[in-house]
């Protein structure tokens, strides 16, 4: 796979793979549903839109395909522009959500025809089929139909036939998304060495954001057709740049307040709730903006520090690994702690205890 | 008392849930299978056997089939044989039964009608002892040809009809050989019928495919609206539909107006549309129409878009798309279409009658002619079963071709 395998020796190389620059989609000519779109991805990563239902990631997938066309905006591919080039042209790799597999042709069929479509020849079919069948562990599958496998077996031949072809550009729009937890993991792993050893370009559509923290380089957050954030998933992670991205990935003590003024590093926030807290600022803020303080539930430890919460310990369930607090402030204002359920066996339910959190673990995210 | 789960057990329970399924199935259809017996099947059984069995004249004149019932043809008949035939007759005009006879072999033997019926009568009260006495009432009594042509109709079971029905008969010998050429008309009725089906059922499938394709790509609301005028067709009456054919496309119609009105064609070269084949085209694709949309919709509405995508993104052109994906995708919907618009044409009656002229009559014409007009039943009869054989025989190779399993009718 010549292209691919240059791709893969330079990562993040010099041009992009593929730009997205300010582009813009409505369908009925009042709302937009992708609004403003930039991002550019490098040869050879892994990035991910995440997003809620509706959020605007399968219309920006389809106007990269050629499906739709942008209605403001340009999409480049490999830096030239493709708005007026059609659909089967583009040379992308496409998994459909629905796998869409033609149920009248075999998995062998099925896997040989974008090759076949591309006038090459009996033997090297045969030679690159057996070869993509191998890749995704479905030897002996050859003359079944669609209809005769599995969920997870078709969503292998999905893409299996997104890459027999050899495209330097892959889509994946929640290709697992139909499948149960355990293959899904499964299934997650093996696109991770797939995309590993071809070193194609892969965009990826999913809103369960285990799933995008597993596979991706970069996450691009989508809501409402926006970019909230694109970054990698430790920063996106550690560093939320706004509220929403803080709440749509994992776990997280959101309370309102206003803020007081800096101090040194870090801008003080008054909780409506009562009590004042240092916190880091993604963007400098102004005395008096309304912000929300965020913490990670795995942030706030037993004891007492500059940012300290006291109240009673509401709830204490078990979860193995760790145990999950819910403590309830003075002003009914609610936080969760997570602990290590050996070291911290004793808080129970009802008991009186307090948390602290460093105040760079604590962010303030203005409020849009 | 717990039952054990041994194989033999699970099969038996399994047996019986079987059985309990199949009587409640069995249950919910019979009222409807009722139905068919009664109204369907044992019609067409009876009309089917009207093909092959013709008792009327044998039971008119029963001596004269006991007499004649190892005829060989070319001969003439004996002594004992003129006493059973002018007994029968006289017996039969007596009982004013001689004319149902007479018709019948009247079929058979141009101007036998008025033989019998004739001799019937001349004979009196008392039986002709010689052939010689029936010769000098009808000098057609003398010939062998009469007499072969009476011991067929004699016979209670016969294959006549359907050698009639293709263009065969029996000489005087009893070998068959083709009709003669002015009464050559089945032949050419059966293939014509064939052709115009055919051609209707193209016409149908190359007007609707694309239409039933806008229809299925449309929002459902738009399309239920549509669909309206597909199935208009279906909401008014024949005869108001094939009336505004004439109107349309009779040489004094709207349509021949507007060409010579607009000086396309001259006042003394209006287009005849109508009363021929091209009119009987015209109206059967028109009401059979929506036959094909249907299930080309159906089918076409539970296609993803997502294949025609899946493939586009893989390299293939609109064309190839269209020709390797959603064709086939489609097949379901046009073999139960074109079955369904092919079978309906083959039996097609009312509107080439209207609207068909004399070079668009059809099978079904000719065989409701003899069931109204010439009752020959027999003929009728024989012409229905091989129009019904040779549906059959096409459904077979069709299910063969596309696969029974496989078609969607709606
Ligand atoms: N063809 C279309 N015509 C009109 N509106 C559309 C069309 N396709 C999508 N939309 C609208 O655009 C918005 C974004 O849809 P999109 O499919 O991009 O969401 P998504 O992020 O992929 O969501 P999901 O996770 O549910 O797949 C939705 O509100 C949807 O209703
Ligand atoms: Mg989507």
């Amino acid at each position: 796979m010549p292209d691919a395998a240059m791709a893969g020796e330079r990562p993040g190389g010099t041009g992009s793979a593929v730009r997205f620059e300010a582009v813009s989609k409505s369908f009925d000519g009042t709302s937009l549903v992708v609004r403003d779109v930039t991002l550019s991805v490098a040869r050879g990563e892994f990035l991910t839109f995440l997003g809620p239902s509706g959020s605007g990631k399968t219309t920006s997938l389809m106007m990269l395909a050629g499906f739709e066309a942008p209605t403001r905006g340009e999409i480049y591919l490999n830096d030239q522009p493709v708005t007026a080039m059609p659909p089967h042209k583009r040379g992308l790799g496409f998994v459909f959500q629905n796998y869409a597999l033609f149920p009248h042709m075999s998995v062998a069929e099925n896997l040989a025809f974008p090759l076949e479509v591309r006038k090459v020849d009996r033997a090297s079919i045969k030679a690159k089929v057996d070869r993509a069948l191998a890749m995704v562990s479905l030897q002996g599958f050859e003359e079944r139909r669609p209809a005769q496998l599995s969920g997870g077996q078709q969503q292998r031949v999905a893409v299996a036939r997104a890459l027999v072809f050899e495209p330097s550009i892959v889509l994946m729009d929640e290709p697992l998304g139909a499948l149960d937890k355990r293959l899904r993991e499964q299934l997650q792993l093996e696109l991770r060495r797939i995309h590993r050893e071809l070193g194609v370009t892969m965009i990826y559509v999913t809103h369960d954001q285990s799933e995008a923290m597993t596979l991706s380089d970069r996450i691009a957050v989508f809501n409402q057709g926006r970019i909230e954030q694109l970054a990698d998933p430790a920063s996106l992670y550690a560093n939320p740049q706004t509220l929403f991205v803080a709440s749509f990935i994992g776990e997280n003590n959101a309370h309102e307040g206003r803020v007081m003024g800096r101090e040194g590093e870090h801008v003080r926030v008054a909780l409506d709730a009562g009590g004042t807290f240092l916190a880091r600022a993604a963007a400098p803020l102004a005395p008096d903006t309304r912000v929300s303080l965020s913490v990670r539930p795995e942030r706030l430890t037993p004891g007492e520090g500059p940012n300290t919460i006291r109240g009673r310990i509401e709830e204490r369930i078990f979860l193995g690994d760790h145990a999950r607090l819910v403590v309830a402030g003075p002003a009914g204002d609610r936080w969760v702690a997570r602990v290590d359920p050996r070291v911290h066996g004793g808080a129970d339910e009802g008991a009186e205890a307090s948390f602290a959190f460093s105040p760079d673990d604590a962010q303030a995210l203005a409020h849009s | 008392m717990a039952r054990e789960l041994t194989p033999p057990a699970i099969a038996a329970d399994y047996a019986r849930a079987r059985r309990r399924g199949r009587l409640e199935s069995l249950a919910l259809v019979a009222p409807l299978l009722v139905f068919i017996i009664v109204t369907f099947a044992a019609p067409i059984a009876a009309m089917l056997t009207r093909s092959f069995y013709t008792p009327e004249f044998a039971d008119i004149m029963p001596r004269t089939e006991e007499a004649l019932s190892a005829w060989q043809p070319g001969a003439l008949p004996s002594d004992a044989v003129v006493e059973a035939v002018s007994a029968d007759l006289i017996a039969a005009n007596e009982a004013k039964t001689i004319g149902r006879a007479a018709s019948r072999f009247n079929f058979e033997f141009p101007g036998g009608r008025t033989l019998l019926t004739q001799t019937a009568r001349a004979l009196g009260g008392e039986p002709a002892r010689t052939l010689a006495d029936l010769v000098a009432l009808d000098p057609r009594w003398g010939a062998p040809a009469t007499w072969a042509a009476m011991a067929l109709v004699a016979k209670r079971v016969t294959g006549i009809h359907y050698l009639a029905a293709l263009d065969l008969r029996l000489d005087d010998a009893y070998a068959i050989v083709p009709e003669r050429e002015q009464n050559q008309i089945y032949i050419t009725l059966f293939l014509r019928t064939l052709w115009v089906a055919g051609l209707v059922t193209f016409l149908c499938l190359a007007l609707g495919y694309p239409v039933a394709f806008v229809l299925a790509h449309l929002p459902i609301k738009m399309s239920n609206l549509l669909m309206i005028l597909v199935l208009l067709p279906f909401w008014t009456s024949l005869l108001v539909r094939t009336t505004s054919w004439i109107v349309l496309l009779q040489s004094q119609g709207v349509i021949n107006d507007l060409l010579v009105g607009t000086g396309f064609i001259a006042n003394d070269q209006r287009l005849a549309m109508i009363y021929n084949a091209t009119g009987t085209i015209t109206a059967m694709t028109h009401i059979l129409l929506p036959f094909m949309v249907l299930p080309l919709y159906s089918v076409m509405r539970t296609i993803p878009s997502s294949y025609a995508r899946a493939a586009r993104s893989m390299g293939a052109s609109p064309m190839t798309t269209f020709l390797r994906v959603y064709a086939p995708l489609t097949l379901p919907g046009v073999g139960a279409g074109g079955l369904l618009v092919f079978i309906l044409a083959l039996g097609y009656y009312i509107t080439p009658a209207l609207v068909g002229g004399q070079s668009g009559q059809l099978i079904s014409n000719i065989i409701a002619f003899h069931m109204q007009s010439s009752l020959n039943w027999g003929l009728a009869a024989a012409l229905g079963a091989i129009l019904l054989g040779g549906v059959l025989g096409l459904y077979l190779v069709y299910a063969r071709v596309f696969g029974v399993e496989r078609m969607r009718f709606a």
